[in-house]
C-alpha cells in the first residue's frame, strides 16, 4: 500500500526531535479512520470484518473486539440478507457501491438506517483481496427529510385551506353585492313578519336604511288600507310552501318612509331555515311602467275614439252620397215620367191624327227618354248596391213565366230590327229569387243580344235544370265579344266595342243581381258568330 | 178611341195628388178625356183637406209626395168612415221602391208605376169605379 499517496512525507516528520517517538504513516491514517464519526469497516473477501472504526461501534453499537472476525451478515436487518450479498459480490468484482440506502440493525435491535458505499481494496497485483466499507447513519436525516415532508404537506394543506377559505369569502361577497345591487328590492322576512335581510335597493326603494329596516315588522311597508289582511296572508303563504307572485291581478302598492305610496310587483319565496319558513320578497317600483301603461291605454283610447269618428264621419259621407243620388234620381226621372207620358198620349192621336213624320218623331222622342230613364235607374241601382241598400224579396218562382214575361218586353225591340226570337224554357222549373230583379236581368241580356245582333240574326232563350241550380243561357248570333274583352265586361264602366251611349253598369248590374241571389254569370263568344251569356239561380232558397 | 165613362156612370170626381205639376197635368188630360172631373192637389195635406172638402169617387196618389206621403195620406182616409172603401190608386216611380205588403197595408186598392202609360191608367180607373178593386 503505497501510503505517501495518503500522507505526504512531510507530515510524518513531527515537530519534535524525539526521535524514539516517530508516527509512522499507518498511525496517521488509523487516526484518521478512527476519528471519523462514519463507520469505516474493513471486509474480507468473504465478508468477515476485518476492522472496525470507532464510529462503527457507535453506530452499530459493537465494540472492536465483538465485531472483528463475526460475518459482516450480524448486521443484517431481517430479510435483507440477500441485499448484503449482492453487495459483497458488486465490491468482490471491482465495482464501487456509492451512497446505497439501506437498512440495518444495532446490536440492541433497532433499525439503523445508513447510507453505504462500499470500495475494492486492491491488491499489489491488482485483484481483490478485501472490502472497505463507509457507512454513514442517516436515520436522524431520514426523519428530518420526514419531518420536513410532513410540514410541507401540512403547509400545502394549509395554503389549500387558506385558498379555499378566500375562495369562499369571495363568493360570499360577490352573493353579497349580487343581493344587495339587485335592480329589486330583497326582503327576507320571519314567521312574524319580522325583517331579517334588507338589501341596497329596498333602501332606496322605502327611504329607510338597512338599520331601520332589518328587525322592524314587515307592516310597516303595506299601505294602512292593506295592514289589516296582511298578516293573515304571510301565514297562509308560508303554510302553502310554493313561491309564487304576489297578489297576482291586485294593484299592489307599498308604502315609503315618507309616508307616500308607489305600485309595486312582488314575488314571493318560502325558505325553511330556523325550524320556521321565512319568505323572501323580491319587490318592484313598477311606477314607470305603469305611467307608460297608462299613456298606451290613453293613447289606445284616442285612437279608437278617432277611429270611431273617422267610420262615423265615413258612414255620414256615405249615407250622404247615397240620399243625394237617390233625391237626384227622383228628381231626374219625374219630369221623364211625364214626357214618356205625353209621348204616348201623343201616340194615342186622340187629339188629332199624326202624320208619318210626327209618328216617327214621337217615336224617338219615346226611345230616346225611356233609354235615359234606363240610364238613371240603373245609376241609382248601382249606387244602392254599393252602400249596400239594395234589399231583394226573394220568392219561389216559375221561371217559364217570368222568361215569357222578358220575351214579350223584348219583342218590340226585336221585331223593330227583325232579330228573331226563341225560348226554351224548363218544364215546371221554379228558381229562388227576386221577380223584378230576374226581369231586370233578363230584360238587360237579352236588349244586349238583340242591340249586337244585326237584321236577320236570332236570339234565344234557355233555360236547363242542374242538380241545385238552374242554369239560363241568352245566345244570340251578333258581332262577339273580342277575347281580351270577355273578361272585363262584367266590370263598371266597362263598355264593349261602340259605345252605345249607355253607363257601362248594365252587366255590372247584372253580376252584383245574379251573384246576391246566390248565382254566377259568365259568357262565351266568338267574335263574329255570336254570344252566349249563362248565368245560375239556385232552384231552392 | 178612349173609354168614356160618362156613359155608364155620373160624372165621376177624381182627386190627384202629386208634387209635380208636369205629372198632375198629364194626369188631368188622361182623366177629363176619359169623362171625369179632376180635383188636384199639389202635396199630402192639400190632399187631405180637398178629399174632404168634395169627396171625390177615387184618388190617385203619388207615393213620393212632401208633408204625409202617398202611404201617409190613405192611412188616414182610411180611418175615416167616409173614405173605408174609396178606391185609391198609388204611383210609384220604380217597382222596387213599391212594396206590395207596404201598400196593402196602407190601404190601397191598386197600384201603377210611372211613366204612366194611359191606357193602362185607364184601364185601372175602369176597374176601380166599376168596383173591380
Amino acid at each position: 500500500m503505497q501510503l505517501s499517496k495518503y500522507v505526504s512525507s512531510q507530515d510524518i516528520q513531527p515537530a519534535s526531535t524525539n526521535k524514539s517517538d516517530p508516527i509512522g504513516p499507518e498511525r496517521w491514517l488509523a487516526a484518521i479512520v478512527e476519528s471519523s464519526d462514519d463507520a469505516i469497516i474493513g471486509e474480507s473477501l468473504n465478508g468477515i470484518i476485518t476492522s472496525w472504526n470507532g464510529g462503527a461501534e457507535r453506530i452499530f453499537g459493537y465494540s472492536a473486539e465483538e465485531a472483528i472476525g463475526k460475518p459482516i451478515t450480524h448486521l443484517a436487518w431481517p430479510g435483507n440478507e440477500d441485499q448484503m450479498e449482492k453487495l459483497l459480490e458488486a465490491a468482490r468484482g471491482g465495482r464501487r457501491v456509492d451512497h446505497f440506502q439501506t437498512v440495518r440493525r444495532h446490536k440492541n435491535g433497532t433499525k439503523v438506517l445508513v447510507s453505504l458505499s462500499l470500495f475494492p481494496i486492491m491488491g499489489v497485483n491488482g485483484q481483490v483481496i478485501g472490502i472497505a466499507k463507509i457507512a454513514r447513519d442517516i436515520t436522524d436525516w431520514v426523519a428530518m427529510e420526514h419531518s420536513l415532508s410532513t410540514s410541507a404537506d401540512q403547509l400545502r394543506s394549509l395554503t389549500e385551506k387558506q385558498a379555499q377559505t378566500q375562495a369562499q369569502i369571495l363568493a360570499e361577497r360577490r352573493f353579497r353585492e349580487l343581493i344587495e345591487n339587485a335592480p329589486d328590492g330583497i326582503l327576507q322576512v320571519d314567521e312574524k313578519g319580522k325583517i331579517l335581510i334588507a338589501n341596497r335597493t329596498a333602501e332606496r326603494l322605502f327611504g329607510y336604511s338597512a338599520e331601520e329596516l332589518v328587525g322592524a315588522s314587515v307592516d310597516m311597508l303595506v299601505p294602512h288600507a292593506h295592514r289589516a289582511g296582511h298578516a293573515e296572508k304571510r301565514t297562509s303563504f308560508a303554510n302553502a310552501g310554493i313561491s309564487r307572485p304576489m297578489g297576482q291581478g291586485l294593484d299592489l302598492y307599498a308604502r315609503r318612509k315618507d309616508g307616500s305610496e308607489f305600485p309595486v310587483e312582488i314575488s314571493l319565496s318560502p325558505i325553511k331555515a330556523d325550524g320556521g319558513t321565512h319568505v323572501t320578497a323580491v319587490i318592484r317600483d313598477v311606477s314607470e311602467r305603469k305611467r307608460i301603461q297608462e299613456q298606451v291605454r290613453a293613447l289606445q283610447e284616442s285612437y279608437m275614439a278617432e277611429l270611431e269618428s273617422r267610420q262615423k264621419e265615413a258612414e255620414h259621407s256615405n249615407r250622404t252620397k247615397s240620399e243625394f243620388i237617390a233625391a237626384v234620381s227622383h228628381e231626374l226621372r219625374t219630369p221623364l215620367h211625364t214626357i214618356i207620358g205625353f209621348s204616348d198620349l201623343l201616340s194615342e192621336e186622340l187629339e188629332g191624327s199624326l202624320n208619318e213624320a210626327q209618328r216617327n218623331f214621337v217615336s224617338h222622342i219615346r226611345r230616346d227618354s225611356e233609354h235615359l230613364l234606363g240610364l238613371i235607374n240603373d245609376i241609382l241601382d248601382f249606387s244602392r248596391m254599393e252602400a249596400g241598400g239594395l234589399h231583394l224579396k226573394t220568392e219561389k218562382l216559375t221561371l217559364g213565366q217570368e222568361m215569357q214575361e222578358a220575351i214579350d218586353s223584348i219583342r218590340p225591340h226585336a221585331e223593330a230590327k227583325s232579330v228573331s226570337l226563341r225560348m226554351q224554357p224548363p218544364e215546371g222549373a221554379t228558381v229562388a229569387a227576386d221577380s223584378t230583379r230576374l226581369r231586370q236581368i233578363l230584360y238587360n241580356l237579352l236588349n244586349n243580344a238583340v242591340k249586337f245582333t244585326p237584321a236577320g240574326g236570332n236570339v234565344e232563350l234557355v233555360a236547363v235544370e242542374e242538380k241545385d241550380y238552374v242554369r239560363i243561357t241568352i245566345a244570340d248570333t251578333g258581332v262577339g265579344i273580342p277575347v281580351e274583352e270577355q273578361q272585363r265586361i262584367f266590370d263598371r264602366f266597362y263598355q264593349v266595342g261602340y259605345t252605345n251611349g249607355g253607363t257601362g253598369l248594365g252587366l255590372a248590374i247584372c253580376k252584383q243581381l245574379v251573384e246576391m241571389q246566390g248565382g254566377k254569370i259568365t259568357v262565351e263568344s266568338q267574335p263574329g258568330m255570336g254570344s252566349r251569356f249563362h248565368f245560375t239561380l239556385p232552384k231552392t232558397m | 178611341m178612349g173609354e168614356s165613362l160618362e156613359s155608364n156612370h155620373q160624372q165621376r170626381i177624381v182627386l190627384v195628388a202629386d208634387d209635380s205639376e208636369s205629372s198632375r197635368d198629364l194626369l188631368r188630360i188622361i182623366l177629363q178625356r176619359a169623362g171625369c172631373s179632376v180635383v188636384e192637389a199639389r202635396d199630402g195635406q192639400e190632399a187631405l183637406d180637398q178629399a174632404w172638402a168634395c169627396s171625390p169617387n177615387m184618388l190617385i196618389l203619388d207615393l213620393n209626395m212632401p208633408g204625409p206621403d202617398g202611404y201617409e195620406v190613405a192611412r188616414r182616409l182610411r180611418e175615416m168612415p167616409a173614405f173605408a172603401s174609396t178606391p185609391i190608386l198609388a204611383l210609384s216611380a220604380a217597382a222596387s221602391e213599391a212594396n206590395e205588403a207596404r201598400l196593402t197595408e196602407a190601404g190601397f186598392s191598386m197600384f201603377v208605376e210611372k211613366p204612366i202609360a194611359p191606357a193602362k191608367l185607364r184601364a185601372c180607373i175602369g176597374q176601380l169605379l166599376s168596383g173591380h178593386c
